[in-house]
């Protein structure tokens, strides 16, 4: 036996990107820290320090300062 | 020309999935989106496709009985797809992509589509060639469906590898390594269905594709014969419908997406306990049903799926003394299996343990687990990882849809699974539904982002999209250009066989000569996949002994006529030496190579 009398639950439809108030300024600096930290790790880590897909990034980035 | 049998015959198998499917869309919740039946009729053809193809194959498995069951889906398929081409310029004119993610997606399917259609090389490392391919090799030659003695891992669930069966029948060795454009597609509908329920818009779904296809991870549990995409997209299907469902039919229908998953792998019976337990915690604790609603509708869920895994694990039980072969440290302690001794077993048991330590099993390297699956992939076998947007964007995206139940229930599923995984093998590819939910949750952490006041925090947001999937297309399609080269070029594709297939000029030897009949393959080592005549290997590379004294060849020789061998292989690898002294006695030698040597059993 269904125990609630909303809408189906089928039906519903959420989204979560709408109806959202304006973060807190601390929640924001937060985000983009993290956002930043964790882009710069994964360049430094996985990309310029994996063999095949740094030496790839590497001789893009070279070409383009020359 | 030479690709095309491969291309046909997954043509043949998609459309004869769908057929089966179709004959589930009575169980359908009313409110499935196009694509959502689509997605589902895919998956639910394949999984039935498949257990048909085993149960049948248990006792019939001739050309004849593979053209048979085709042919039924394709007749159930006939009328749906009538229908579906009377009204295709009115669904096209729905239809609508956005360029980028949609053409990420179209490129890493065109390279899998002409990479896959390569024929299938290398050696016993290859999970591919070792198992996934040779167990419907076998089957075919023997007309029956059937545990290959020498490598206890064709007694693995084989709802995927019956497929591949009828792919080799249809249209070669190419036509399953093509399948993963099939597994792929499967994965990314599934998943498409999945982001549109939890939240995004039809873009949103592409670029969640997008982030999924070009995620390394993913994509080597899809191409080269590997299982794990098809059954992540059995899982997800399960969990999509689960979480949603109210009538019996509803549950019915998750119970057979449990049923699949765990009759494509051993790891689908975590996945559908976890599975059952989340959507019980969903259902009750969020005070959406009576706990004995709840208990008797995911009862008819686990019903189902037993039913459909049943054949799969009672054949082992069978065949082979246990449900799960080979078993897991506490079925050990109970069941003793044909082939395997319980030294091999646990050999077996320490192999698995070491490979899926990733970086240790304790707190910390569970709390840091999320950072370490990113940015240190190789401790977990990752084939490049998943790329940065999980780590980037998940927690945003949680944090974005916190209030939003069906959200929660799949994060709550995601967690469980990640936990099993963490606690049993922590092997990359296993994980792959979770990875989709993660970049399901990216998309919606990005879109999240993108409705902030803060212009640095969208421009970091998107350069870690674009990050991601520069990263894994880097990653994925330089790899293939051998692949690729070789369907292209006949030329390349021969010369590549010489030099990544051991030992090929004895199996052309073998394969050629009509006087061949049955092979005695000395070393456990040399895969047997490549073997077009039927063969014995005394003993496996995982300790199997097929044969009495399986160790000791001496013992073996004299009774090679009773056995009905004509002729003996016999090799040496790099820094080895051969098995058989230069004459041994009651054989002649016929063949012969600097480290390969063939005689005929006189």
């Amino acid at each position: 036996m269904i125990t609630h009398s909303e809408e189906s639950f089928s039906n519903y439809r959420p989204d979560p990107t709408r109806s959202r108030t304006p973060p807190e300024t601390l929640w924001l600096r937060l985000v983009e820290l993290w956002l930043s930290a964790v882009l710069a790790a994964f360049l430094v880590i996985r990309v310029f320090g994996s063999e095949t897909a740094g030496h790839i990034f590497s001789r893009i980035v070279s070409s383009h300062v020359r | 020309m030479r690709l095309l049998p491969a291309i046909l015959a997954n043509g043949v198998l998609f459309a004869a999935a769908l057929g089966f499917g179709a004959s589930l869309r009575r169980l359908f919740p009313q409110t499935f989106s196009p694509i959502d039946r689509f997605a589902f009729t895919l998956l639910g053809g394949l999984g039935l496709l498949g257990t048909v193809l085993f149960c049948i194959g248990q006792f019939w498995f001739s050309g004849t009985a593979i053209v048979v069951i085709l042919f039924l889906g394709l007749a159930l398929v006939a009328k749906p797809a009538a229908r579906t081409i009377r009204n295709a310029r009115a669904m096209l004119s729905h239809v609508s992509a956005p360029l980028w993610p949609a053409a990420i997606v179209a490129v890493v399917l065109l390279a899998t589509a002409v990479g896959g259609s390569a024929l299938p090389t290398g050696d016993m490392n290859h999970d591919s060639i070792a198992y996934h391919f040779l167990g419907p090799k076998v089957w075919l030659r023997d007309h029956l469906i059937h545990p290959v003695p020498d490598e206890i891992q064709t007694a693995f669930p084989a709802v995927i590898e019956t497929q591949y069966a009828a792919l080799m029948f249809l249209g070669g060795q190419r036509a399953p390594r093509f399948f993963a454009v099939v597994s792929l597609l499967s994965l990314l509908l599934v998943a498409a269905s999945l982001a549109l329920r939890m939240g995004l818009d039809r873009s949103g779904a592409w670029w969640t594709a997008a982030l999924i296809v070009t995620m390394p991870a993913v994509y080597s549990g899809a191409y080269g014969g590997f299982v794990d995409v098809l059954f992540a997209a059995f899982v997800l299907a399960a969990a999509r419908v689960a979480f949603d469902a109210e009538t019996p039919g509803h549950y019915v229908l998750v119970g057979l997406m449990c049923g699949f998953a765990t009759a494509a792998k051993y790891t689908g019976l975590i996945a559908w306990v976890l599975l059952v337990l989340s959507c019980f915690v969903s259902l009750v604790f969020l005070g959406r049903r009576k706990s004995s609603v709840a208990l008797r509708h995911l009862g008819i869920s686990c019903a189902v799926a037993a039913v459909v895994a049943l054949p799969f694990y009672m054949r082992n039980w069978l065949v082979l003394g246990s449900p799960i072969v080979p078993p897991p440290p506490l079925l050990s302690k109970f069941f003793l299996v044909r082939y395997l001794s319980p030294d091999a077993v646990g050999q077996f048991q320490a192999y698995i343990f070491e490979r899926g330590r990733g970086l240790g099993r304790g707190l910390g390297a569970y709390l840091l687990l999320p950072w370490n699956l990113t940015l240190h992939t190789s401790n977990f076998h990752g084939a490049g990882g998943i790329g940065l947007a999980p780590l980037s964007l998940g927690p945003v995206g949680l944090a974005a849809a916190r209030r939003d139940w069906f959200c929660n229930s799949i994060a709550l599923f995601a967690f469980g699974l990640t936990t099993a995984w963490f606690w049993t093998q922590q092997e990359s590819r296993f994980l792959i539904h979770v990875y989709v939910i993660a970049a399901i949750f990216a998309v919606l952490g990005w879109r999240y982002l993108a409705l902030w006041p803060s212009r640095y925090a969208q421009l970091l947001s998107s350069a870690t999209v674009a990050c991601s999937l520069i990263y894994g297309l880097i990653m994925i399609l330089p790899a293939r250009r051998t692949d690729i080269h070789a369907a292209v070029s006949s030329s390349f594709e021969a010369e590549r066989r010489v030099r990544e297939i051991a030992f090929l000029e004895s199996f052309d030897f073998l394969n050629d000569d009509p006087s061949v009949t049955k092979v005695l393959i000395t070393d456990p080592y040399v895969p047997g996949f490549y073997s077009n005549r039927t063969y014995i290997k005394p003993l496996g590379r995982w300790g199997e002994q097929t044969v009495p004294d399986a160790s000791d060849l001496g013992k073996i020789l004299p009774t090679l006529p009773s056995l009905h061998i004509t002729h003996v292989l016999d090799v040496a690898w790099p820094h080895g030496a051969f098995r058989l002294p230069d004459h041994p006695p009651g054989l002649t030698l016929v063949f012969q190579r600097p480290d390969q040597r063939v005689f005929r059993v006189d």
